[in-house]
């Protein structure tokens, strides 16, 4: 138990700060536009409720695929399987127990199972073959990295309206030139220089 | 303002929309995952290219001819099912470029199922045009993927490991954070914002000569006598 705990843990914190899924991977849709901050930490919570739920049955789909070692693109299969029996599975859950919500955030839903941050999480855990806790913490840690990161390029973006910037560099170049420098700023931090 | 020419240029391009004007990846900031992170060597380059057709391709036609039949909650899952298909028949013909294609492509292979490119193409375009329009449609937005894809891992495994295509070329210099993820998002950045610039020198091109040519000359204004001194 402890040790799963321990997993859990470790797992997580890597996935919110170390192996960030945008600053580190890249993946997830970043530039979202004119989006206000409460509908980032919706779609955020949406991707994180999608990868850690997920993340319980990709551990077992891993699990029970892991004697016949196949490669990671034929396992991703059933990976993408397990986000599709999610995706349903919420759908009619929010059909049935509330459908206000449902009709209000039915894109988001989609948007937020398939982009990805949410698939590219659950890849990144097979391939580094965690434990169940693992497996949790990274999809939950993921998650969370991603709001994190979604809220973080809000501000940036909100700040470089405030500047003079060259027009042919408003929108995104600049994002991605802000991501880039972020993300060799996070390399540093892990404890990597760069190669000679 | 007459907007003529440009209206003209625009249909000519239209048939080629997505190779260099709006280019999907640096000019809309679509598949930026597979573009910025997957292009660390021209093999994985060319194979994401190819792969991104091959999944592409199939999912537009989905998402044209049945889309009306699919319940709407059930479409992106059924586009993603099916790039997820396509990719694994691509995968036998991609392993013909290199057996160890797949260890440097890493996770960003199969993330073609869920790219932002396919999924924006199929969900908005696909259901509104008919299915030679959706097809062609796939192609050319696989194709300025390409465009920018296949250099930018040529050029990334060049200078960043000095070979190219696994093989050794001299360079002058080689830098290991070439094919780190933050040199792919400053070179993705500035690359959008050459094209961005290009995109609209094009269309003033356009604009400035055609109102040149509209506008009356300049009226002449007689010299004013020099004031005299007194």
């Amino acid at each position: 138990m402890l040790q799963l705990l321990a997993d859990f843990f470790v797992a997580a914190l890597t996935a919110i700060a170390l192996e960030n899924v945008v600053f580190a991977r890249g993946l997830g849709p970043f530039h979202l536009g004119e989006s206000a901050p409460q509908d980032l930490v919706v779609f955020g919570a949406l991707v994180t409720g999608i990868t850690t739920l997920s993340s319980v049955l990709c551990w077992a789909v891993d699990t029970l695929l892991k004697p016949f070692g196949l490669p990671l693109y034929v396992r991703s299969i059933a990976f993408l399987l397990c986000i599709c029996i999610l995706y349903f599975g919420s759908y009619a859950g929010l059909a049935k127990k509330a459908p206000g919500l449902l009709a209000q955030y039915q894109g988001e839903l989609s948007r937020a199972a398939f982009n990805s941050a949410a698939f590219g999480a659950l890849l990144v855990a097979a391939s580094e073959r965690y434990s169940l806790g693992g497996w949790i913490g990274f999809g939950l840690g993921s998650g969370i990295g991603y709001t994190g990161a979604l809220l973080l390029l809000y501000i940036a973006q909100e700040q470089f309206q405030m500047m003079d910037i060259p027009k042919v560099f408003r929108g995104l170049p600049i994002l991605l030139v802000y991501i880039g420098i972020i993300s060799l700023s996070i390399y540093g931090l892990i404890g990597h220089q760069l190669p000679a | 303002m007459k907007l003529t020419n440009l209206r003209r240029h625009r249909d000519a391009m239209a048939l080629t929309r997505g190779v260099l004007s709006e280019n999907p990846v640096l000019l809309c900031g679509l598949a930026l995952p597979i573009a910025i992170m997957g292009t660390t060597s021209l093999r994985s380059g060319v194979a994401l290219s190819l792969a991104m057709f091959c999944s592409m391709v199939p999912a537009m036609w989905v998402a044209c001819v049945f889309s009306p039949q699919i319940p709407k909650m059930a479409r992106m899952p059924a586009c993603v099912v099916t790039a997820m298909a396509a990719l694994q028949v691509a995968a036998l013909f991609i392993r013909y470029i290199s057996p160890s294609i797949f260890d440097s492509m890493g996770i960003y292979f199969p993330l073609l199922a869920v790219n932002s490119l396919m999924i924006t193409r199929a969900m908005q375009y696909a259901p509104q045009v008919k299915p030679q329009y959706a097809l062609l449609d796939g192609a050319m937005q696989s194709l300025g993927f390409a465009v920018v894809a296949v250099p930018l891992s040529a050029f990334r495994e060049l200078f960043g490991s000095g070979t190219l295509w696994g093989k050794a070329v001299p360079v002058p210099f080689t830098s290991g954070g070439l094919l780190l993820p933050f040199f792919g998002f400053l070179v993705v950045g500035f690359l959008s914002a050459f094209f961005r610039w290009a995109d609209r020198l094009i269309k003033q091109f356009y604009i400035v000569r055609e109102n040149r040519e509209a506008a009356p000359p300049p009226k002449r204004r007689r010299p004013r006598p020099a004031a005299k001194e007194g």
